[in-house]
């Protein structure tokens, strides 16, 4: 555990840093629709970003134990599915309050956002089974299945925008064109995705091990 | 709603749910040390 204080450190350092450069010394967009609002850009991205890194995560690690039935894949799993559930969770909020101001709405059924409610709702029913069933390798095995078929949500949330119309800009005209400010935007931007990787990772590695703290008290218990 | 408290909203928001993740975590520390007593 102590080898996550420096990851942990340097995931403060960054975050602290980043939001600074991002709520304070970035001057307002160009567009008069952003004007300063853009900066939640800097939450915003990163947290979406993150749970997608997260859930791909979980994909790999659910099919790992399919392969090899080993009880540690499925801890992974749903360690990692736990992270990019809360992760996905703030990219929502943060995104409907930029909506609000941005585009005058709160909810705007707007294909990006209906296609990550749809996730999130996919990632819930992922918890509710798990918590549904006592047996740990059914418990493992099923909720292995299921995330490999949620996990589709996953590209469907990003190409929603290429395949219909969207109010988000689509990923390669994201996020420079938009804001119109080009390479401070794009570095600041980088070291919160950067920060917010850093702060999935300690989670991951401190959620597993728990978990496995957790599976062996319980023995002593026994 | 003001860009400002738009900003503030969504920042304070995101902060809240990493927050509250790791709360999870400690939570779950807590209980295994109580079992472990």
């Amino acid at each position: 555990m102590r080898k996550l204080i420096p990851v942990m450190l340097l995931a403060i350092l960054l975050f602290a840093y980043g939001s600074f450069r991002g709520l304070v010394m970035l001057p307002p967009s160009v567009e008069p629709q952003l004007e300063n609002n853009y900066r939640i850009i800097f939450f915003h991205v990163p947290s979406a970003i993150t749970s997608f890194t997260a859930f791909t995560v979980t994909l790999v690690t659910a099919i790992n134990y399919l392969r090899t039935r080993d009880y540690k894949w499925d801890i992974y799993a749903s360690s990692s599915a736990k992270a990019g559930f809360f992760f996905i969770t703030a990219a929502l909020i943060s995104g409907s309050i930029w909506a609000r101001v941005a585009w005058g709405s709160f909810w705007n059924w707007d294909p990006r956002e209906t296609a990550v409610l749809i996730l999130w709702f996919a990632y819930a029913a992922y918890f509710a089974l798990r918590s549904s069933i006592d047996t740990p390798e059914e418990r493992a095995k099923n909720s292995s299945i299921l995330a490999i078929f949620a996990y589709a949500t996953v590209p469907l949330s990003y190409f929603s925008t290429r395949i219909y119309f969207s109010l988000h800009p689509s990923p390669s005209t994201v996020p420079l064109s938009g804001i119109s400010l080009g390479v401070k935007v794009g570095s600041t931007l980088g070291m919160m995705i950067t920060a917010f990787l850093l702060i999935y990772i300690s989670f991951f590695i401190l959620e597993s091990k728990l978990e496995f703290l957790k599976i062996k008290a319980e023995e002593v218990e026994e | 709603m003001s860009d400002f408290t738009a900003v503030f909203a969504a920042t304070l928001a995101v902060m809240i749910v990493i927050a509250a993740m790791f709360l999870t975590a400690l939570r779950k520390a807590m209980e295994i040390e109580k079992r472990l007593k």
